[in-house]
Parts: structure tokens; C-alpha cells; sequence
């Protein structure tokens, strides 16, 4: 037999969203420091930028869901090069969040005297970690637990199972991001608080934007289980969903012992 | 069979059959003598095939060669054996006519 093609990659077609989505992210930038500061347009731009990065975004993805899914180009060597980049792009994640804690660490470790010469810093009230924080802890590990299920239900075949388990994933998820808001909410500092507000707010709100993004990821990840897009044999978009989550998940137990915990007595 | 379709179908059904979809690729085998030959599958009527000589001391830089049906090529450094064993449909490679046709 001979088949379609006599080797095992995808030679990719020509595609506008490269050019479309850098551009994108140049309007998004320069927009956003005139913005930022006293210049004429600038929300205009900004705005025109991240319009242009959304779209760029969900014509790509639907490009490749539609060259691996419906096309079949996504052999099992084209397989690791989302999954190299994956773990690749959450190495780099890792490395974005380790600067937060050194930040944080730097401050807190020989509290300057501008701040009283203590952490958390002089007039600074704090929240208790042992309230909401501590709720939230065992929340999401719940939802990796769940996404470990699900992914077990993938690999055994079970495909409402998984729907299922994946729902209970980013319901854990909301849970958790709502108790976040609410807690942002009553918070009693700001993140022009001293170097105690900034440090905090940089980190966990860095953190809960990459749990929302996660939330996403894996809601586009139960859409595609309920439409039968993944099989126990290729599921690449969910392994990089379910790691993705893990490092989430990870980055809060960091969170909650160094700067909830440690850095809140 | 799981659900696939396109190329990635051709490699599953493939791994079903027990079999590598590429397996033409990678020649391997014990040093071809006159006697035994090594034999390199080919989907047409000639194949470029390189010859790397023997293991460890016996190593020599690659030496690419057309390998066509029919016709055994002795390596110059090494004098390993090859044959071409045509296991596609044949023709020439390059999906039109070759100038070997007009002889």
C-alpha cells in the first residue's frame, strides 16, 4: 500500500496569522504605554490591538484543531512538537513566576526601614491566611484530582465520563476564582500599598489570571471531549490543558506557605 | 480502529497491522556480502541509498550511491553488497518520465 504522503510530518500551508497576530501584539503594546500615558488615542489603539490578538488567537487554533482533528496531518512525531512546546512555554511560566518570589523574598527577608523594619510592613493589616486562603488550598488540588479523572476517563475510553469529570474540574476552578474575587474585593490594602500590596497583588494576581486562562483551556477542552474530538489515542490539547493546570495548581501551595502563610505573621 | 482519519488514519491502521508506516526508511541488517546481499526496499525502481561500511572500527563516511532494480552495487571503500527489492509500484521516482525511459 501506498500511502498519502511517504513521511510523517505536516508541511504546513501558508498562513496570515503570524503577521497578523504580531501586529496585533505592536498595537496591543504601543497602545498600551499611550494609554498609560498622556497621549491622544490611546485606548483606541490599545483596544484595536487586543481585538486583532482575540481574533488572531481563535482563527489559528481553529486552523490547527482543523488540520489535526478534521485533517488528520497530526502524526504521532507532529504530536511532540506541541507537546516539547508545551512543557517548554510552562518551563518559561515557571521561570515568569520565580521572579514574583524572589521579589517578594528580597523585600521580606530584611524588611527595609522605610516599611519599619518589619514584614508584613508598618500599618499594613493583612489577610488571614487561615480564612479564605486556606479554603481555597484544598480547592484546587480538588480540581487536579478531577482532571487526573478525567484523564484517566480519556484513556479508558469513557468519553461522558471524562465530560463529566472535566466539568467538575472547572466548576472547582470558578469556585476557587470566585473566592479569589471575593477576597480581592474586602482586601485592606491595595496594590500601591508598600512593596507588601505590590509583591502580593503582582503574584496572586498573576496567578489568578493564569488560573482563568487555565479555566478556559479547559473548558475548550470538555467542549472538544463532548464533540468527540479527543480519543484515547490522541489527545495532545488536553495533556497540555492538565499540565498546564498542575503548574497552576502548584503555584498556589507556593503561594499560600511563602506569602499567605510566611509572609502574613 | 480508532477514530482518525487522513494520514494519522494510514499510521494507526498500520500499527494494527503490526506494521511501521516508514519502515522502508531505516536499512538495517547485517553487513551485505556478494552471497547475501543487503537488501534495501525501495517503493520505485531506484533508490539514493548511503553506505556507512561496517560497525565501529569498520565506520567510514557515508557514501551515497543510486541503488537501481535489478543491479547490485558493491560500496568502493568497503565492498559491501547491496540489492534493491522493489516493494511499491515501481517506475521512476520522480512521478514522470525518466531519461532512462528513452533508451
Amino acid at each position: 500500500m501506498i500511502e498519502s504522503q511517504r513521511h510523517s510530518y505536516h508541511l504546513v500551508d501558508p498562513s496570515p496569522w503570524p503577521i497578523s497576530g504580531s501586529l496585533g501584539a505592536l498595537a496591543t503594546t504601543v497602545g498600551g504605554v499611550m494609554y498609560m500615558h498622556p497621549f491622544q488615542g490611546g485606548a483606541r489603539l490599545l483596544s484595536l490591538g487586543l481585538i486583532f490578538l482575540l481574533y488572531t488567537m481563535f482563527v489559528w487554533w481553529r486552523d490547527v484543531l482543523r488540520e489535526s482533528t478534521l485533517e488528520g496531518h497530526h502524526t504521532k512525531v507532529v504530536q511532540l512538537g506541541p507537546r516539547y512546546g508545551s512543557i517548554l512555554f510552562i518551563v518559561s511560566e515557571v521561570m515568569f513566576f520565580f521572579a514574583f518570589f524572589w521579589a517578594s523574598s528580597h523585600s521580606s527577608l530584611a524588611p527595609a526601614v522605610e516599611i519599619g523594619g518589619i514584614w508584613p510592613p508598618k500599618g499594613i493589616g493583612v489577610l488571614d491566611p487561615w480564612e479564605i486562603p486556606f479554603l481555597n488550598t484544598p480547592i484546587l488540588p480538588s480540581s487536579g484530582a478531577a482532571v487526573t479523572w478525567a484523564h484517566h476517563a480519556i484513556l479508558a475510553g469513557k468519553e461522558k465520563r471524562a465530560v463529566y469529570a472535566l466539568v467538575a474540574t472547572v466548576l472547582l476552578a470558578l469556585v476557587f476564582t470566585g473566592f479569589q474575587g471575593m477576597e480581592y474585593y474586602q482586601a485592606p490594602f491595595t496594590i500601591s500599598d508598600s512593596i507588601y500590596g505590590s509583591t502580593f497583588f503582582l503574584a496572586t494576581g498573576f496567578h489568578g489570571f493564569h488560573v482563568i486562562i487555565g479555566t478556559l483551556f479547559l473548558i475548550i477542552c470538555g467542549i472538544r471531549q463532548y464533540l468527540g474530538h479527543l480519543t484515547k489515542e490522541h489527545h495532545v490539547g488536553f495533556e497540555a490543558a492538565a499540565w498546564y493546570w498542575h503548574f497552576v495548581d502548584v503555584v498556589w501551595l507556593f503561594l499560600f506557605v511563602s506569602i499567605y502563610w510566611w509572609g502574613g505573621i | 480502529m480508532p477514530i482518525a482519519t487522513g494520514h494519522e488514519k494510514e499510521e494507526l491502521e498500520a500499527e494494527l497491522e503490526g506494521r511501521r508506516l516508514l519502515d522502508i526508511d531505516f536499512p538495517e541488517g547485517p553487513f551485505g556480502t556478494k552471497e547475501a546481499p543487503a537488501i534495501v526496499k525501495s517503493y520505485y525502481d531506484k533508490r539514493i541509498v548511503g553506505c556507512p561500511g561496517g560497525e565501529g572500527e569498520d565506520e567510514h563516511d557515508v557514501v551515497w550511491f543510486w541503488l537501481e532494480k535489478g543491479k547490485s552495487f558493491e560500496c568502493p571503500v568497503c565492498t559491501q553488497y547491496f540489492e534493491l527489492e522493489v516493494v511499491g509500484p515501481g517506475g521512476p521516482p520522480d512521478g514522470h518520465g525518466d531519461e532512462d525511459d528513452h533508451h
